[in-house]
């Protein structure tokens, strides 16, 4: 026996016409399988009507109150962590748009890896020199100073880059502050 | 009602979180409903609607006082659950493993309770048996009586989209309840038959 079309109207949930309706309910008087559909979906139906909402546990609005202000302040860290990997490889890209040239440049102005190398060995004892004439210009200028200018002067100084630095610190400190996050 | 919901929604958009929870409160039994009816879990539940709230909270900016904003809110909740449900298939947890919500009602006699409790099992099992989606379909026509336009704007398909798997979703639920039927009578005709070899 054939179960189409009528197996398709008892799950449509369309109304079937007059002729249709007919030709159902005979089909349905002599089908043992589709009264056992009907009867299935007619009990589904029933049972889908007739349960109730479930409910959360009581609190739910303080919960989402205190999980709000949580996933805020989640947010708001992650927005900072991207910011600073952001800031990293922008540093990083700025860097290679300045090193990338000035590698190339030695390559081309050497000819071999050899002389690039010595290049470098140059450039470390040229840099080892400086550093060693900049030590004997601050170390005369020290001397200097310490025999023209009298110890009261000195402590002047002192105290004033104490003041200084004070005032550094506290004007930095509201830069490092974590803002808490409006609730 | 809608003049309250309006103007909490008014007020949420322009940064008043106590208008916004005045929403929550408003709407957490549907949203919760939703959740757990399409996760069937009361602690994944919870916490699905949880995050449902929170991503409308995110998004409020944007939601168009066209609609209504119920649907918005359920359509945000629904999408989430069926994210979910796929992300655990991924990680493959059936669903007979998790918890379910009991009835626990003082007002109501222990039979009748247990009777609620059944049903609540069985409408879990059978829901279980769908795809996320036509689980959200059954949900949303039958708990929230949403129409098929309704169903389709919520869930993002279209009209004889939503009419086909609603259709196929109650063919799927029905066989399954013929099965589980016939094997809760073996299970019975058996245990009458040992009691007869007593």
């Amino acid at each position: 026996m054939g179960h189409q079309p009528f197996e398709e109207w008892i799950f449509t949930g369309e109304p079937l016409s007059l002729e249709e309706n007919q030709a159902f309910k005979e089909h349905m008087s002599a089908c043992e399988s589709c009264q056992l559909l009907f009867k299935a979906q007619f009990e589904i139906e029933g049972l889908l009507q007739g349960v109730a909402h479930a409910k959360p546990e009581s609190g739910f609005v303080s919960r989402w109150q205190t999980r709000l202000v949580k996933n805020l302040h989640q947010e708001q860290a992650r927005k900072h962590r991207n910011q600073s990997w952001l800031f990293l490889v922008l540093a990083i890209g700025m860097a290679t748009i300045i090193f990338v040239p000035l590698v190339m440049h030695m390559i081309n102005t050497y000819e071999s890896p050899v002389h690039l190398l010595l290049g470098i060995v140059f450039q470390a004892i040229d840099f080892i020199v400086l550093m060693n004439m900049m030590q004997i210009l601050i170390t005369t200028l020290v001397k200097v100073c310490l025999a023209v200018i009298p110890p009261l002067y000195w402590l002047l100084m002192l105290v004033l880059f104490s003041f200084l630095s004070l005032l550094w610190l506290f004007s930095l400190r509201p830069l490092s502050i974590t803002w808490r996050v409006p609730s | 009602v809608q003049d309250c919901e309006t103007l909490w929604i008014n007020m949420a958009q322009n940064g008043d979180d106590d208008a916004f929870g005045k929403l929550v409160e408003a709407y957490q039994t549907p949203v919760y409903n939703l959740c757990y009816r399409m996760l069937g879990n009361p602690f994944e539940a919870e916490d699905a609607a949880q995050e449902s709230f929170f991503r409308a909270y995110k998004s409020l900016s944007g939601y168009d006082k066209k609609r209504p904003f119920s649907t918005w809110l359920l359509s945000i909740s629904a999408h989430y659950c069926i994210d979910q449900i796929r992300r655990r298939k991924m990680k493959s947890v059936p669903l007979d493993s998790v918890s379910y919500l009991k009835l626990h009602n003082p007002n109501l006699n222990p039979e009748l309770c247990a009777e609620l409790n059944e049903d609540q099992q069985l409408i879990r099992s059978l829901l279980g048996t769908l795809s996320p989606i036509d689980r959200a379909v059954v949900v949303l026509f039958y708990w929230y009586d949403f129409s098929y336009d309704e169903t389709a704007i919520c869930l993002h398909l279209t009209v004889s989209a939503v009419k086909s798997r609603l259709h196929r979703a109650r063919r799927e639920l029905a066989k399954k309840l013929i099965n589980q039927a016939s094997r809760k009578v073996l299970a019975e005709s058996y245990a009458s038959c040992v009691d007869q070899a007593k």
